[in-house]
């Protein structure tokens, strides 16, 4: 009798432990905190249905982890995921094979007992399953990216370092392309900026410096247009050359100055 | 029923209760591991509010909120000579403020301490030897230690700069007004919001091998000391000038964003930059909407001026060398820029008008002189600093008979907002 009631005992005891070890999450390096939690109120997350709301994301060497609760559907109330999905420089929501689970078939989540003064911690409590209730504990080491009381010291980011590395004359950005600027990886950082009969509305960027104006150089950029067809005579309002030299329109669009 | 689960018999009983022991055992010491270790914030070995004190101190320091004649920090930026004679509050925070050599001076190697109701913390600011391996980090990397506990963190050069809104401004004098007018096109401006000092340039100067002239200017720095350290810098040719802006990954300050800063942004409030045109009838000083906010203005008018209060927005030759008067910053504009008007003539890069480099504007001016206006362009051939390297053509000269004119210069940066209006 006793050894069986020892024994219930110890088995209570090993599954309270599990529990604990699992209720606690400690998040490094956090950022982009969702604003409600931010903001230290209590918040329950059930709207918009169906959405994926970003409780947070934490940015390390290999790229960054989001947290991430998807709110469940009308239709289908024990439809909310709350999962860690990893990328590169965002979170691939819809890469589902990516996702590490926390918990599924969740009801209601609501964050409460949000401390950003001493702890740097809030919880989430789910309701899930058959009234089945969890809280989990998040930790997040002091200071965070989020919190800047003191202008001008933030903690460092890790960031990524561009592998292409440019040279004077090389184009840093391609206006109209979508793509991001590369500028900043010019030599010394300097570049100038020029505009394509192609793409008179954003401008583009080569590396080196007052590289626009002279002979043979790009024109230099008064301001860019919003209209989308600009013939050669047009674009003298928004290019011009140094004082002596004239706009000349090369075949592919370029504009340059002789 | 839970009983019966638990029924063994003889030799089972003892494997199954030490099976179960020892799992009880593991499982609650990891579950203490975890939280203790998830709970090292509440455990409190370094508190987080003494994070706080230490932070704070930190970041008044890196705002410029330190004094020059603290002993370590003379001891300790003694081979410069910086405060020798100087008199600490004559130095404007914003000199010292972002200023990575002094902040280095100020904490390297001193052991400071914060108090927390009865304890006190030790903490200590600790850098990087060489420069920051990380491409393009223009701002500061150091660790800050309290306690046993390190952070790393970095100081950013956000109190030197100021960005312009986008939108359109004025640009430099021209007969037709349309042809005045350039926008910001999604490019992002950083302006230096002081001239470059000659401590800058000492420190640079002291890393530099590849320039010509250069034993010259180096035994000329090396001899400025104390207050002079904080003037501006006025010897440097435009080919320095520019090597000096690049090493920092910025460029010399163009002529049509130092006439988009001088002359007023023109329209009824700042948010308004990005939507509205700037009035016709924009004046062309920094200071407010109305042609009156200027000294010169009244100057040239023979109007009254409190000359005290006109010396701190336009340092001419009236301000010059005089005690009262001669402030080290004056001249602050609508976006925070100082030192836009009087003061050493300043340099400029014109590409579209390559002979209008200089902005003439300077204390070898009287304050009722018509060149105390943004958008007056002159010549500077940037070989000298003598009357034979400056073409003024219809504008007023320099009125001084010493042939030696200084020449100042600032920095600004370029950034492509990609994808942007």
């Amino acid at each position: 009798m006793f050894f069986k009631s020892f024994l219930i005992f110890l088995s209570l005891l090993f599954y309270l432990s599990s529990l604990a070890a699992e209720n606690i999450v400690l998040v490094e390096q956090a950022e982009d905190i969702h604003p409600s939690i931010l903001k230290g109120k209590s918040k329950k997350f059930s709207s918009p249905v169906g959405s994926y709301q970003t409780l947070l994301k934490s940015r390390g060497k290999g790229g960054i982890k989001c947290l991430i609760y998807k709110v469940p559907l009308p239709n289908k109330p024990q439809s909310g995921v709350l999962f860690f999905i990893k990328g590169k420089n965002s979170c691939p929501l819809a890469e589902k094979e990516k996702r590490e689970v926390l918990y599924e078939g969740i009801k209601r989540l609501e964050a409460f007992d949000i401390d950003w003064d001493k702890r740097f911690s809030f919880k989430l409590r789910l309701n899930y399953g058959d009234n089945k209730e969890r809280v989990l504990t998040l930790f997040i080491p002091f200071p965070t990216a989020e919190k800047s009381y003191w202008p001008g010291v933030r903690p460092i980011r890790h960031r990524e370092e561009k592998n292409r590395s440019l040279v004077e004359g090389d184009i840093c950005h391609i206006g109209c392309s979508q793509e991001k600027s590369n500028c900043q990886s010019c030599p010394q950082g300097q570049w100038t900026a020029f505009l394509s009969l192609n793409c008179p509305g954003e401008v583009s960027g080569l590396c080196g410096a007052e590289k626009c104006g002279q002979r043979g150089q790009n024109a230099c950029v008064r301001m860019t247009t919003y209209r989308q067809r600009v013939d050669c005579e047009g674009m003298k309002k928004y290019v011009y050359c140094s004082f002596g030299r004239e706009l000349e329109c090369q075949s592919n669009g370029d504009l340059t100055c002789r | 029923m839970l009983m019966e689960m638990f029924d063994f018999s003889g030799k089972k009983k003892i494997i199954v209760g030490f099976i179960l022991l020892a799992l009880g055992g593991l499982s609650s010491y990891f579950a203490v591991f975890y939280y203790k270790t998830s709970n090292r914030n509440s455990q409190e070995k370094v508190p987080s509010v003494v994070w706080e004190l230490v932070l704070d101190r930190v970041s008044r320091v890196w705002s410029g909120d330190f004094s020059l004649q603290d002993e370590y920090f003379s001891e300790a930026c003694s081979e410069l000579s910086l405060t020798q004679g100087l008199d600490n509050s004559l130095i404007p925070k914003s000199l010292k403020a972002c200023h990575p050599y002094l902040f280095r001076c100020f904490f390297e190697g001193r052991k400071s301490s914060v108090k927390h109701k009865t304890e006190f913390f030790n903490y200590e600011v600790l850098f990087k030897a060489g420069e920051s391996k990380r491409r393009g980090a223009s701002n500061l990397e150091v660790d800050i230690k309290v306690g046993e506990d390190k952070k790393s963190f970095e100081l950013t050069s956000f109190c030197r700069q100021v960005e312009l809104p986008q939108g359109v401004y004025w640009a430099d004098n021209k007969a037709k007004k349309e042809e005045r007018l350039w926008h910001t096109s999604g490019i992002r401006y950083f302006i230096d919001k002081h001239l470059v000092r000659n401590l800058d340039v000492k420190l640079w100067l002291a890393k530099k091998e590849d320039l010509k002239r250069l034993e010259g200017l180096k035994e000329k720095y090396g001899a400025k000391k104390g207050k002079d350290l904080f003037s501006p810098s006025v010897d440097l040719l435009p080919e320095e000038m520019k090597a000096f802006c690049s090493d920092r990954r910025q460029e010399v300050l163009s002529s049509r964003v130092k006439a988009a800063i001088t002359f007023h942004h023109g329209r009824k409030s700042f948010s308004d930059i990005l939507t509205f045109p700037p009035s016709f009838n924009t004046p062309p000083h920094p200071f407010g909407l109305r042609l009156q906010e200027s000294p010169a203005h009244l100057a040239a008018k023979g109007a009254p001026y409190e000359k005290k209060e006109a010396c701190l927005k336009i340092k001419a030759s009236e301000c010059h060398n005089s005690d009262d008067n001669d402030h080290l910053l004056y001249g602050m504009g609508w976006l925070g820029v100082s030192e836009l008007l009087g003061g050493p003539a300043e340099y400029v890069v014109n590409l579209e008008f390559p002979r209008k480099n200089l902005h003439p504007s300077s204390y070898y001016h009287a304050m009722s002189s018509r060149v105390h206006e943004a958008g007056v362009r002159v010549f500077w051939s940037g070989r000298g600093h003598r009357r034979i390297d400056f073409n003024f053509f219809t504008t007023p000269f320099f009125e001084n008979s010493v042939d030696h004119y200084d020449v100042g210069f600032r920095c600004m940066k370029k950034i492509l907002r990609s994808n942007v209006l």
